[in-house]
């Protein structure tokens, strides 16, 4: 009995043993790979961080005017985004890199994924910068417009300017990556529409105000003209 | 670039055939002015007429797209010559010719024909005038023009007696500025009369800046900044009273500002090399007889000016950050917390420092300058606020010294000027003693 079952479990750690040897070389490579992917990442985003700055690049956008548009707080600095994008490019290879050394066939179809999926995203990931860029200089457009317009509550107008590009541009970036289509052109299509109503209902308030006939009492007499703002220029 | 030849339209080019050639050319640029321009139109006319009558002259009316029958009115307003004292025989005859220019739509544009005219023409002298003019007189064109072909200037700038709240732009930023940096007193620098020179004519029309801000309100601060700049001779002439037809409360006088402004930093930039060598300034030659005039009185909206500096310190701090030292910042901050229209007040050396500061990101900011040159109308508006305030109880000769004592801070802060154009950290200038608040606090 006790032979039996002896014979049992000693075939069945054989047969695990067997793919498990088999597949062990494959995950400690596979693990290297990635550890040491890592390390190479980490080293790199060091080098890219030291080499930008030293090549003042962060002092030319700050004093250009340039990182105030890129980054919302006006802090912004290539050599950090630079970095952790080499950093993250250095790892995203190394775990591809490193599944890849699995061989399997679930790792075979995420490789192939990835690569097909790779270029979109990157492209969907530039259309979206972009888009975010944009914002803010439209945005600040906006403001300095509506200060100056004594439109009422200015950085209100501004944000909204700045959140309808941004909104365009995922939804350009989702398009393109043929993710929630429908979802995104639905907001999109909602969004403008609801612009275009407000815009429609003020133009339609100003135009009331200032052509509709005189039809009471109180509107018979003639307003005494406003002298124009800007008569002193 | 468009090339010269092709800026001129066709009816332009024919009128250059037909006439050959003239001595004197007028130019006056105009959009929707039928209502003042052909007063303008008899004034140069008889001006020419009575002052010149030996040369052969043409006035262009160089027209923006008018709807109003300004065109019309250019080439209907007649001088009878009965009318004037005409002592010099014979008379040549004075031409009037109305075209729209191409372009951009602007001043700019509408000179740059003008200037083309009258190279082709081979014109001896030229001068322009604005078309909403109500106090001009045929001795305008003589003032503008005799300097150029009789004493041999390039480049003629008006004097004119105006309301204290008239001409704030020329007031609180250009005259100051440049006559801190290139060291000349020309007291109207954006005046919109001028006399020029053949010379200088050409110096202008080879220049390849046309397309810029030059094309619209900066034509005038570019013009003035040229000639004296690079060293042609320059006078004033003293035209009497500038009255003038209220601004189109249509246009966009903030794109004005932003024009005129962004203008001058940017011939600051070329023109770095001359400014830095200068140190204080000179008078200009002044021509014609001075006297006194009544003025008709410019209406200001306090209120509105105040409130707009409020708004522009709750909203747009982001951005003047961009140009600011921090201190200055502060300094403006500070103000717009409390906007009482009693006791509002920005200093000379405050304003300055603000002008100087958006001078120096203009230079080292390229892709901030259409934000920084829009965000400065609310600190205008301040300033001009606080103008207004300081100097309702004073006559024109005591407002007159006040922008003098702009003048001569804008003078003392050249150091800080070169250390924020060369990127050093800029020192402030000992500040204008609390003397003159007291001064200024006695005079209310």
């Amino acid at each position: 009995m006790i032979e039996s079952l002896e014979k049992i479990m000693a075939g069945a750690f054989a047969r695990l043993a067997e793919p498990a040897a088999a597949f062990l070389p494959r995950l400690i490579a596979a693990a290297l790979i990635l550890v040491l992917g890592v390390l190479v990442a980490v080293l790199a985003r060091r080098i890219a961080a030291g080499t930008i700055k030293a090549a003042g690049v962060d002092r030319f956008l700050a004093q250009s005017g340039l990182a105030s548009l890129l980054g919302l707080s006006g802090r912004f600095r290539t050599s950090r985004v630079v970095a952790v994008a080499v950093y993250w490019v250095i790892v995203g290879a190394a775990i591809l890199m490193s599944l890849s050394a699995l061989n399997t066939a679930l790792t075979s179809r995420l490789i192939e994924g990835a690569v097909v999926l790779l270029p979109k995203l990157v492209t969907a990931g530039v259309i979206v910068l972009a888009g975010l860029w944009t914002a803010q200089y439209v945005g600040r457009s906006t403001l300095v417009w509506a200060c100056n317009e004594g439109i009422p509550r200015p950085r209100v107008v501004a944000s909204a300017v700045r959140a309808a590009v941004i909104v365009a541009a995922v939804a350009a970036a989702a398009d393109y990556l043929d993710f929630a289509r429908a979802v995104f052109l639905s907001g999109f299509i909602i969004l403008f529409a609801g612009a275009a109503a407000g815009l429609a209902v003020g133009v339609a308030t100003l135009a009331k105000r200032h052509f509709a006939p005189p039809t009471g009492r109180a509107e018979t007499t003639e307003p005494e003209p406003e002298k124009s703002f800007w008569d002193h220029l | 670039m468009q090339p010269a030849a092709d800026y001129l339209p066709e009816e332009g080019r024919r009128a250059i055939r037909e006439l050959g050639k003239a001595d004197i050319v007028v130019g006056i640029p105009s959009y929707n002015n039928a209502r003042t321009i052909g007063h303008v139109v008899m004034a140069a006319q008889a001006g020419l007429a009575k002052y010149f009558p030996q040369f052969s002259s043409v006035i262009i009316n160089s027209d923006g797209g008018s709807k109003d029958g300004t065109r019309e009115q250019v080439l209907s307003a007649r001088v009878e010559e009965a009318h004037l004292l005409l002592l010099s025989t014979p008379i040549l005859p004075v031409h009037r010719l109305a075209f729209p220019y191409h372009g951009i739509p602007g001043k700019g544009s509408a000179f740059r024909m003008v200037f083309q005219m009258a190279k082709e023409l081979g014109a001896k002298a030229c001068a322009v005038v604005d078309s909403d003019l109500r106090s001009i007189t045929p001795e305008w064109i003589d003032l503008l023009l005799r300097p150029v072909l009789f004493a041999g200037y390039d480049f003629v700038a008006p004097y004119y007696h105006r309301h204290k709240y008239d001409g704030t732009i020329t007031n609180s930023i250009v005259y100051p500025l440049t006559r801190a940096l290139y060291g000349l007193r020309v007291r109207q620098p954006i005046g919109g009369d001028f006399g020029i020179s053949a010379r200088l004519l050409n110096r202008y029309l080879a220049r390849t800046d046309w397309e810029t801000d030059v094309a619209r309100y900066g034509i005038d601060i570019w013009m003035t900044t040229i000639a004296v700049a690079e060293g042609f001779r320059v006078c004033q002439s003293f035209l009497g009273a500038k009255l003038h037809d209220a601004k189109d409360p249509g246009a966009d006088l903030t794109a004005m500002l932003h024009q005129v402004v962004g203008s001058v930093f940017a011939l600051m930039i070329e023109y770095e090399g001359v400014w830095r060598k200068k140190q204080g300034s000179e008078p200009a030659d002044l021509y014609g007889f001075r006297f006194d005039v009544g003025l008709d009185p410019v209406p200001v909206n306090l209120g509105r000016m105040l409130d707009l500096f409020r708004r522009g310190c709750q909203d747009l701090r982001e951005i003047w950050a961009l140009a600011l030292e921090p201190a200055t910042l502060a300094e403006v901050i500070r103000l717009g917390r409390d906007v009482d229209p009693r006791k509002f007040h920005i200093s000379n050396d405050l304003w300055v420092q603000i002008i100087l500061e958006f001078a120096g990101a203009h230079k080292h900011k390229p892709f901030a300058r259409a934000h920084l040159l829009r965000s400065l109308t609310p600190l205008y508006m301040g300033r001009v606020a606080s103008f207004v305030i300081e100097t309702e109880p004073l006559l024109s000769d005591q407002v007159e010294e006040r922008i003098e004592r702009l003048c001569i801070a804008f003078e003392r802060h050249k150091p800080y000027l070169e250390a924020l154009w060369t990127g050093h950290k800029p020192v402030r200038p000992a500040r204008e003693t609390a003397a003159l608040g007291a001064e200024m606090e006695a005079s209310r």
